[in-house]
């Protein structure tokens, strides 16, 4: 595999270089199987990239390499449908606890019948509803797909067939949509919602675009580069949190332990983290562990935090000044 | 990762060369947990061939002090290059550690 790095001109590039090198040998898990399409992914296939809240991009490997998002639609679909429809609205029919269980589980609250949260299928699913049901089942993908798009910084497309490889297999997640319309999270018809839902997550993108989508969510909602405001800031706050305890599937747990940041992964392959107010990081290699994460992308963000002192309780981490303010006459 | 050891006046000094990052923290943090176990609790880490250091190379500088604080003894730092010094400044660390421009002047203090 061709790195495609010129020689290291900053410490970040160092850092890159040297975290690709040490993993990319890491031929551990297996590529999702169950939406057939995914399974053909270019086993090694491996980028990293990094982008900064002031417009500094950096990558190592495959990081132009298209994958399709999964997942990492929840987080995105998620900010928008607090936007659209409002923190109380949302919050009715999606709760933000971490279930433990995993990403397709069948499992309620048992409390409010309402989806754990929404980074499950349950709740993506129903977030996939309120957005049909604020943009109106025609214009809903493509507000979708617009949005992701000016927060990535280029237009992004459909992977057509994912999309028909995931509409004609998802035959569980029609059945979580059939349960959430007899608990009144979802509202009929059901099918424009799951298509939805199935488009969404079959969106393609590269590991620069999650870099860059995490750097719009790290600046407050606006893309670094173009300037232009993607997502409402209040909304940016509540994802961010919801990514940090459920974004990572049955892993969150672990992943708030060793890595610390919020972050969101797809079974595609990616995975993409928030440094707020500093950085977007998205890595892309489709070996996946047996939680639906891929393997040689936390690896990398293990380092990369353990390099850069990413995790929210670092000992780098000095604290805020705006905090210091209040105690200073 | 190489770690020169010397013995000067009534201090161990080590000299850590290269990276200080998450392949080469661990040698460190062995060596400097073996120092501290056989006794060895008045230490100077001279830095001048340190070339980089990151979140997990300040992490065991750290643990490495507090284990000399706990066992009465002292540990500082000497000589280092501007990133380092940057790094040192940014992260706090010049204020939890004593740093001397070199050892000369740290083993005599």
């Amino acid at each position: 595999m061709d790195k495609k790095q010129a020689e290291p001109a900053l410490a970040i590039d160092h850092v890159l270089v040297d975290i690709f090198d040490r993993n990319v040998g890491n031929l551990d898990g297996a590529p999702a199987d169950y939406i057939p399409e995914l399974a053909k992914a270019d086993l090694g296939a491996f980028g990293i990239a990094v982008a900064t809240i002031g417009g500094q991009i950096h990558t190592v490997g495959d990081a132009h390499v298209p994958f399709t998002i999964q997942s990492t639609s929840k987080a995105l679909t998620y900010c928008m449908a607090l936007e659209l429809a409002g923190r109380t609205e949302v919050y009715s029919r999606v709760g933000v606890e971490p279930s433990g269980d995993p990403f397709n589980a069948i499992e309620f609250d048992p409390q409010t019948r309402r989806p754990y949260n929404p980074m499950v299928n349950a709740g993506a699913i129903t977030v996939a509803g309120i957005l049909r049901d604020a943009l109106g089942e025609d214009d809903a993908f493509a507000a979708v797909l617009d949005r992701f798009s000016e927060a990535a910084g280029r237009q992004l497309t459909l992977d057509e067939a994912v999309y028909r490889s995931e509409a004609t297999t998802g035959h569980r997640n029609r059945a979580i949509g059939h349960l959430l319309l007899s608990v009144d999270a979802l509202r009929e018809p059901v099918e424009p919602a799951l298509d939805l839902y199935f488009k969404q997550c079959s969106i393609s993108v590269t590991a620069l675009d999650l870099a860059m989508i995490g750097a719009t969510i790290a600046n407050m909602g606006e893309n670094p580069i173009s300037r232009r405001q993607v997502f409402d800031v209040s909304a940016v706050r509540s994802t961010q949190a919801v990514m940090f305890t459920c974004g990572m599937y049955d892993y969150s747990g672990n992943w708030a332990y060793d890595v610390g940041v919020p972050a969101k992964s797809g079974v595609g392959g990616g995975i993409m983290g928030v440094v707020n107010r500093q950085l977007g990081v998205g890595t892309y290699s489709p070996r996946l562990d047996r939680k639906g994460n891929s393997v040689r992308g936390v690896a990398s963000f293990k380092m990369l935090s353990d390099e850069l002192g990413l995790h929210a309780f670092d000992l780098t981490n000095t604290g805020s000044a705006f905090v210091d303010s209040f105690f200073n006459a | 990762m190489e770690i020169n050891e010397t013995r000067q006046n009534d201090y161990v000094v080590l000299a850590p060369s290269g990276r200080l990052d998450s392949i080469n923290a661990p040698i460190l943090d062995r060596t400097l947990s073996g120092v501290i176990e056989r006794g060895d609790t008045h230490l100077v880490i001279d830095l001048r061939k340190l070339d980089y250091i990151s979140s997990i190379g300040l992490s065991t500088l750290l643990a490495a002090a507090k284990k000399i604080k706990r066992a009465d003894g002292r540990i500082v730092l000497a000589g280092m290059n501007d990133r380092v010094r940057m790094i040192m400044e940014i992260s706090g660390f010049t204020k939890i550690f004593v740093i001397f421009p070199d050892v000369e002047s740290a083993v005599a203090a």
